[in-house]
């Protein structure tokens, strides 16, 4: 079966439901530039316990995608993207830091917001500006769209109680990333993958916030992140 | 002494980094941020060296103590070695 992910054709052959119900929006046609293999073990993540063989299926087959983009120009960031006014903000932290929490805020505050994707968007720094694409890879809500949208600004979220956004400078920006995405194991990759995160901190502005879960901080890093002043 | 064999030293929006080599797995998968002095002396431990020699290329090249210059050089290099990045 072939998709299209991203802008890329990729082969995928889901045995489970899971993959199967996530993809179904990416069918395609075509010759696929990209082949997963579903026992790709790509230690992105560890293995929750009791492991499904069906969640095992979409665990590996995200991490074999996520390491066969980078060739092409893409990688991805743990993230939870939403979409406002046509354009992407990404909300990244390691699992259990409420990416999902801040962006469900937004979907509630702002009028015609929607999930890009709640878990690994792929970014594309292109010749010019850097599109955010939708992959069926959204963790655990499966909220995401087959999409490409135009990246507006990337928030990392950090602990804290108060609600707080600064924006950062580039080599914490640089580091972050690093530190949100699959690391190519050669060195031709590795550059690669810096070169795009380069792109990106010069295109995009990026931020640093902490905050609790409530409206008064999704204005906040609305207004922040838009560019409205704070 | 020589930084370890792989690693990546470069530019990134004019930041030098240092990464560790993509290809092997030593325990740390960071990445450091270097100022202009330590981009200096990593340019110099890509090749194999000593702490003498680095001191000395360092006093002259920021015009300080060779002396300062070895202190700091110690702390450097103990940073780097304690995240596995010297071979020696």
């Amino acid at each position: 079966m072939i998709y299209e992910i991203a802008g890329l054709k990729v082969e995928m052959n889901p045995k489970f439901d899971r993959l199967k119900r996530q993809s179904e929006a990416y069918k395609s046609l075509g010759e696929p530039v990209i082949r997963i293999n579903p026992d790709f073990d790509g230690g992105l993540y560890a293995l929750p316990d009791n492991c499904t063989a069906e969640d095992r299926e979409y665990i590996y087959s995200s991490a074999a995608f996520c390491r066969e983009i980078i060739p092409y120009g893409k990688f991805f960031l743990h993230a939870s993207a939403v979409v406002l006014d046509g354009e992407a903000y990404l909300f990244s932290a390691p699992s259990g830091m409420g990416k999902s929490t801040h962006t469900a805020l937004w979907l509630r505050q702002f009028k015609g917001s929607y999930i890009l994707n709640d878990d690994k968007p792929v970014i594309f720094p292109e010749n010019e500006g850097v599109t955010v694409w939708g992959t069926p890879f959204a963790g655990k809500t499966d909220l995401q769209v087959n999409l490409g949208v135009p990246l507006r600004a990337v928030c990392f979220l950090k602990q804290g109680n108060e609600n707080s956004i600064t924006r950062i400078d580039s080599e914490r920006a640089i580091a972050l990333t690093l530190n949100n995405t699959y690391r190519p194991k050669n060195s031709e990759e590795m550059n690669l993958l810096l070169d795009m995160i380069e792109k990106v901190v010069e295109r995009a502005d990026i931020f640093e916030m902490s905050c609790r879960n409530e409206s008064a901080a999704a204005e906040m890093s609305y207004n922040a992140m838009k560019g409205n002043g704070f | 002494m020589h930084l370890i064999e792989g690693h990546i030293l470069r530019r990134v929006h004019g930041n030098a980094v240092l990464v560790p080599p993509p290809e092997k797995d030593i325990g740390f998968n960071g990445m450091i941020a270097v100022n202009h002095t330590g981009e200096f002396v990593c340019k110099m431990l890509s090749e194999e060296t000593d702490t003498e020699s680095l001191a000395a290329a360092l006093a002259k090249e920021y015009e300080i103590e060779e002396d300062r210059a070895k202190a700091d050089i110690e702390v450097f290099l103990s940073e780097l070695r304690s995240l596995n990045m010297l071979e020696e």
